[in-house]
């Protein structure tokens, strides 16, 4: 699991590529940390992953509780068809700020 | 070429279970099937053996891990046999899917994504070891 920073505007764009399995999980979770809180807004921009588990759900659902809590804006974008499909069936849809890419995601967290 | 069966031998070690993903690659792309066959075969045998690790080997052990990839003619039949303690990953309780974010918990969403990807998942105790099969349809609607 590679991430990579950018920002744009005042919102923290983390873009993620590879598998985000047990061990990718870990790596975006370590990526991560008090990473969040710098900006007042993020999009976790996961066009480049192409395989979510259960590790993976555990580690956005602890990032959107954390923005949520602290009152930052979260937007995830680039999702593809069968990682819309474990959101759907994980009941995570309806948690999170979807957008189809980034531009979307960049607006809606603006 | 048809592959009509495939064994693998895991150890109870995560960094083992990767190399089930070129195989997986192999018998998806052999058997035909749905676009997301290998996606759900991937996911499904991701939480299964993930699970069996961290649940059946309490005890430090070198323990084996066995999955068995069939293609029969309208599906998928996976059979994966471990030798470790008496572990029923269908008994553990169903996730919290409708909670709002703040009270969402935590887990528990691995079996449920199994149940939800496959057509049908059974577990038996078969004498000291654990023996769970599922079956995930070829149709290219599933």
């Amino acid at each position: 699991m590679e991430v990579l920073n950018h920002i744009e505007g005042n919102v923290l764009v983390l873009e993620l590529k590879g598998r985000l399995d047990s061990t990718g999980a870990q790596a975006f979770d370590a990526a991560i940390a008090n990473r969040l809180e710098q900006q007042p807004a993020t999009v976790f921009d996961l066009t480049g992953v192409a395989y979510v588990s259960s590790a993976g759900l555990r580690v956005l659902l602890k990032a959107a509780k954390a923005a949520k809590s602290g009152g930052h804006k979260l937007a995830l974008c680039g999702l593809l068809p069968q990682i819309q499909e474990v959101f759907d069936i994980s009941g995570f849809t309806g948690l999170f700020r979807i957008e189809p890419d980034r531009a979307a995601a960049l607006q809606a967290v603006s | 070429m048809l592959i009509r069966e495939i064994d693998v031998r895991l150890k109870n070690d995560e960094s083992d279970k990767e190399q089930l993903v070129p195989v997986l690659e192999l018998f998806a792309e052999s058997a035909g099937g749905p676009a997301r066959l290998l996606f759900r075969l991937n996911l499904a045998l991701d939480e299964l053996i993930t699970n069996i690790i961290n649940y059946g080997y309490p005890e430090p052990k070198v323990g084996e891990i066995q999955v068995l990839l069939r293609r029969h003619a309208e599906q998928i039949e996976v059979i994966i046999v471990d030798d470790g303690v008496a572990f029923d990953p269908l008994s553990m309780p169903e996730p919290d899917l409708e909670s709002d974010l703040e009270d969402r918990a935590i887990g528990g969403l691995g079996v449920h994504l199994v149940r939800q990807l496959a057509d049908q998942v059974t577990y038996r105790r078969d004498g000291d070891h654990n023996r769970i099969e599922l079956r995930m349809g070829l149709a290219q609607a599933a």
